[in-house]
């Protein structure tokens, strides 16, 4: 991790939102760093808050029950919670993009494919570029053949409308990509066929890319750093190979033990007993103490600290020693 | 003893505690509550109205034409002098039992209608809807007409008069609702465990149906209890001097100018029962959802 | 002893305005009682759809189910019934898989209730029983769907499942929509019912590391065919069938530093309305041939190894 130069910086991000007069704390201090043409993946269950953090990034948040209590996003030391929505909209799109989850509902079903990524370069680009050949290049980039461009999103398949979301997500060649379950909707093939082709294209624009996802061999292949987060809060973090080599915090732990192996016979598997904690109730201390078998009276007095482990990542764990000596065993 | 206890706990019939569940839930809710009230209040002025109505409601007086409604005449007098007041009382006799009960019957046979045709699908649909298609391609207002001719004036006849006509929206509203719910796979999981096709329909499919059924059948009361005006003033519905909200709000509607409580006063009687139905409908579907338990 | 389940030539094919669907298109295998089958394949390949002709939620077209060595695809009435009672199923989305307007206990006595074969105090006890048996706590007993987390409410569906005691039961995606730390819990859960009660089971899915957990024998299928059949481990040791070692190359591997080149597909899945004889899969394999396009035959290439493809030897 570059220390200098750092791309896109998230500083104690809390946000919370309100639901039946509860409130509910989706993101509880979440700091995040990333390089130009670095990425980092974002791995953590449902309602850990990781669409969350991302939304509050690109500023498209309900106005309605949410807020974002505190924190800063810098991007390019332009902190994006200040500036006025006038300026954010012209980051929206030119700078940052999004991918979302579900390309069959993130593409308007009556506008033809090829004008939908036409009209992102409209709104974003100067007059230089011809909006029709700048999306017929995208459908090109993205292994779409241009002669496609007057369909409809239905006569694509699910792999081909994500290739197409990808397309308009690059169109203006954005420095940060927030990829929110990019291949989740996919089959194993066709996810394959897509995240080589977000490798590809990273590779060729120097993007920046947040990588949001839930699964540990989607974050194997394409990141190089990886935060783990639990009930809003990043409990380990670091790069891939100190994460995955050296899995420190008992979540992330539990985490990898819970996939079935591929290569080894066993007869059971090894879940995380329990469940994530209520987001409208946390514990006082370390979220996952609950679930945690380490967990000790000092886990639930207060927050805890970041500790630095062996090899130099930072890890939310107040037994950090005991848990190394008993996993090495 | 942990077992024991539990099977205590359970001795208590299930019907019931469902029952009384949805019951709590509507009385928590305050809309729902100030709703059921005031429909209490004017079934029970209904029930008492002869009793309590200071006026006979055919008795004219010349002298009291058009009079401002005052502390002898509370709503003022009509254009025959006859009181308002006494004949809202007396109206609403007929106005509420003809618009709740049209509404009620109407709303069962069209659900039943609706539920086969949405479920049996196919053939039975096609036939199902396109008879509806026909009834409902006749203007409401002649096929009300038509009804009550053939079977000539009066109070029962209006019933079902009235019901008949809001079958066809119910049916096809319950019907496109069923569409939607039968998708979802635990109605695959309902077939897999053997249950009949009848318990399939009653036990999953109409409770998951519910929510808009209730809120259209509220604001058909409204409808009905206007559509029921409309035959009284030609005629065919309750017969004068019988004094039915609808039929008082259509014929005074030519003095609404030199005499506006004339028509607010009976206008006001209908939107305050339907308020009251709305709210307390809407109530009752918030109740009946489990998902809005808290 | 006879197989729990045989499925000879099984054909499922739905009309529509485009043409005829092949969602299952001849599919042949035995699951001795006891075992798990499991059928791996990407959407749309006719996996869950197979599963549910078998147990008669679809009527089939064509082909032969056999219970317990008896003929149960055209039955109907009171022996289908009955025949039902014995093949269950689990599905995918626990979200809509469980009516949400019954509390967990009312959704699981259902099945009981419906058999009309008890009385009220041992429906009762029977539900109590199941619901120890999924693990599912006494104070749920009165909790509607939406307040119970996904793991909870796929335990509801298994106990619904295995209120009559079913001898095979069908496991539709039934992890798919639930987080690791969760998946694992289910996962671990259907394996003791399977050892406590004998159960067989065929479990659909497509993730490839669940069904290595889980199955003994291993189904491919593709567009309606079944394309390799073998051993779980034989399976992932020694895949034969191209399309089978594409899939295994394409799942996402833990291991950071083994990443093995991966085989990448070209084009996406061919429709399965109307298919042209030959290889379904010929369009996207990269060894095809000319003989591809003609009619495709299974062989045994190994004991207990079928592979549907022309090319097997020479690859």
């Amino acid at each position: 991790m570059s220390n200098n130069q750092e791309f896109l910086e998230v500083k104690d991000l809390v946000v919370e939102y309100k639901s039946d007069g509860q409130i509910v704390h989706a993101v509880n201090g979440v700091n995040l760093k990333l390089g130009k043409g670095r990425t980092l993946g974002l791995v953590g269950e449902t309602g850990a808050g990781k669409t969350t953090i991302a939304k509050s990034i690109l500023r498209i948040l309900p106005d309605v029950g949410c807020k974002i209590r505190g924190g800063e996003v810098f991007l390019d030391g332009k902190d994006l919670l200040k500036i006025s929505e006038n300026e954010m909209r012209k980051i929206r799109g030119n700078n940052i993009s999004m991918i979302f989850q579900d390309p069959m509902t993130a593409l308007n079903p009556v506008q033809r494919v090829g004008d939908q990524i036409a009209e992102v370069v409209r709104l974003h680009n100067d007059s230089h570029t011809n909006p029709r050949k700048r999306a017929e290049e995208m459908l090109e980039i993205v292994g779409i053949p241009a002669e496609r461009y007057m369909e409809y999103p239905h006569q694509f398949s699910g792999g081909m409308k994500q290739r197409v979301v990808i397309a308009i997500a690059l169109a203006c060649n954005p420095d940060l990509l927030l990829a929110d379950e990019p291949t989740t909707a996919l089959d194993v093939t066709i996810q394959a066929q897509v995240l080589d082709l977000i490798k590809e294209l990273r590779e060729k624009y120097n993007t920046a890319m947040l990588l949001i996802t839930h699964d540990m061999g989607v974050v194997a292949q394409v990141c190089d750093e990886v935060a783990v987060i639990y009930a809003g809060t990043i409990v380990e973090y670091g790069t891939k190979e100190q994460i995955f080599d050296h899995p420190t915090h008992p979540y992330t732990i539990g985490l990898f033990g819970a996939i079935p192996d591929m290569n080894e016979d066993e007869e059971w598997l090894h879940p995380i007993d329990g469940l994530p904690p209520d987001p409208t109730n946390l514990p006082k201390g370390c979220p996952f103490a609950p679930r945690c078998k380490y967990a000790s009276a000092e886990c639930e007095k207060g927050p805890i600290q970041t500790y630095k482990t062996a090899d130099g990542h930072d890890c939310a764990c107040c037994h950090i020693d005991t848990v190394v000596k008993e996993n090495k065993k | 003893m942990m077992a024991e206890a539990s099977v205590q706990t359970r001795k208590k019939p299930r019907k019931n505690s469902e029952f009384l569940r949805v019951m709590k839930q509507l009385s928590r809710n305050k809309t729902a509550v100030i709703g059921l009230i005031i429909l209490l209040v004017e079934i029970v002025l209904a029930i008492l109205a002869p009793y309590i109505a200071p006026y006979d409601y055919t008795q004219m007086d010349i002298m009291n034409m058009f009079a401002k409604p005052s502390a002898q005449h509370w709503f003022g007098c009509d254009d025959l002098g006859r009181d308002i007041f006494s004949r809202i009382l007396i109206g609403s006799r007929y106005s509420l039992s003809c618009g709740i009960l049209a509404t009620l019957i109407g709303t069962v046979i069209g659900m039943a209608i609706g539920a086969v045709a949405g479920f049996f699908g196919g053939k039975t649909d096609n036939i199902v809807m396109r008879i509806l298609d026909v009834i409902q391609a006749i203007p409401g207002m002649v096929m009300m007409i038509v009804m009550s001719a053939v079977l000539g004036p009066g109070f029962i006849n209006t019933i079902i008069a009235l019901a008949f006509g809001t079958i066809p929206g119910m049916a096809r509203m319950l019907r496109a609702q069923m569409l939607k719910v039968r998708e979802n796979e635990y109605i695959e999981a309902s077939v897999s465990i053997n249950c009949s096709k009848f318990r399939i329909i009653m036990d999953h499919l109409i409770p998951n149906c519910m929510s808009p059924m209730i809120v259209q059948a509220t604001m058909g009361v409204a409808q009905t209890i206007t559509t029921a005006s409309g035959l009284s003033f030609i005629g065919l519905g309750v017969q004068p001097p019988a004094p039915e909200w609808g039929a008082m709000l259509s014929g005074s509607r030519q003095f609404i100018r030199q005499a506006p409580h004339l028509v607010i006063f009976p206008g006001l009687a209908i939107a305050v029962t339907v308020l009251a139905l709305n709210m307390m409908g809407d109530g009752l579907r918030d109740a009946l959802d489990p998902k809005l338990k808290n | 002893m006879t197989p729990v389940i045989e499925v000879e030539h099984l054909k499922k094919y739905f009309t529509t305005p485009r043409g005829l669907l092949h969602a299952v298109d001849d599919v042949t295998f035995t699951i001795e009682k006891g075992k798990t089958l499991g059928v791996v394949g990407e959407s749309g390949c006719g996996k869950s759809t197979l599963g549910r002709t078998i147990i008669h939620l679809h009527e089939s077209t064509e082909g032969v189910v056999k219970l317990n060595g008896e003929q149960v695809n055209h039955l109907s009435g009171n022996a289908l019934k009955k025949a039902r009672e014995k093949m269950q199923i689990i599905f995918q989305d626990p979200y809509s898989s469980i009516d949400p307007r019954k509390t967990a206990e009312q959704t699981i006595m259902e099945p009981l209730i419906v058999s009309k074969k008890y009385k009220k105090s041992e429906i009762e006890e029977k539900t109590d029983e199941l619901m120890e048996l999924v693990g599912i706590d006494e104070r749920l007993r009165r909790a509607y769907p939406h307040e119970l987390d996904g793991g909870r409410r796929q335990r509801v569906g298994i106990a619904r499942a295995l209120a009559l005691d079913p001898e095979f039961v069908v496991c539709d995606e039934p992890v798919s929509a639930l987080d690791v730390s969760i998946q694992a819990q289910v996962l671990n859960l259907l394996k003791k019912l399977q050892m406590e009660k004998g159960l067989t089971y065929m479990f659909v899915t497509h993730d490839m590391s669940v069904v290595r957990h889980i199955s003994d024998d291993i189904c491919v299928m593709y567009l309606g065919q079944v394309v390799e059949k073998c051993p779980s481990r034989e399976l992932f040791k020694n895949p034969l069938h191209p399309y089978t070692q594409a899939l295994l190359s394409a799942i996402p591997s833990v291991d950071i530093h083994n990443q093995t080149e991966r085989m990448i597909l070209k084009g996406e899945l061919t429709s399965p309305i109307n298919p042209k004889p030959g290889c379904r899969f010929a369009a996207r394999c990269p060894y095809v041939k000319d003989a591809c396009h003609q009619a495709q035959h299974q062989e045994e290439v190994s004991p207990g190894h079928f592979v549907t493809c022309c090319r097997v030897r020479e690859l």
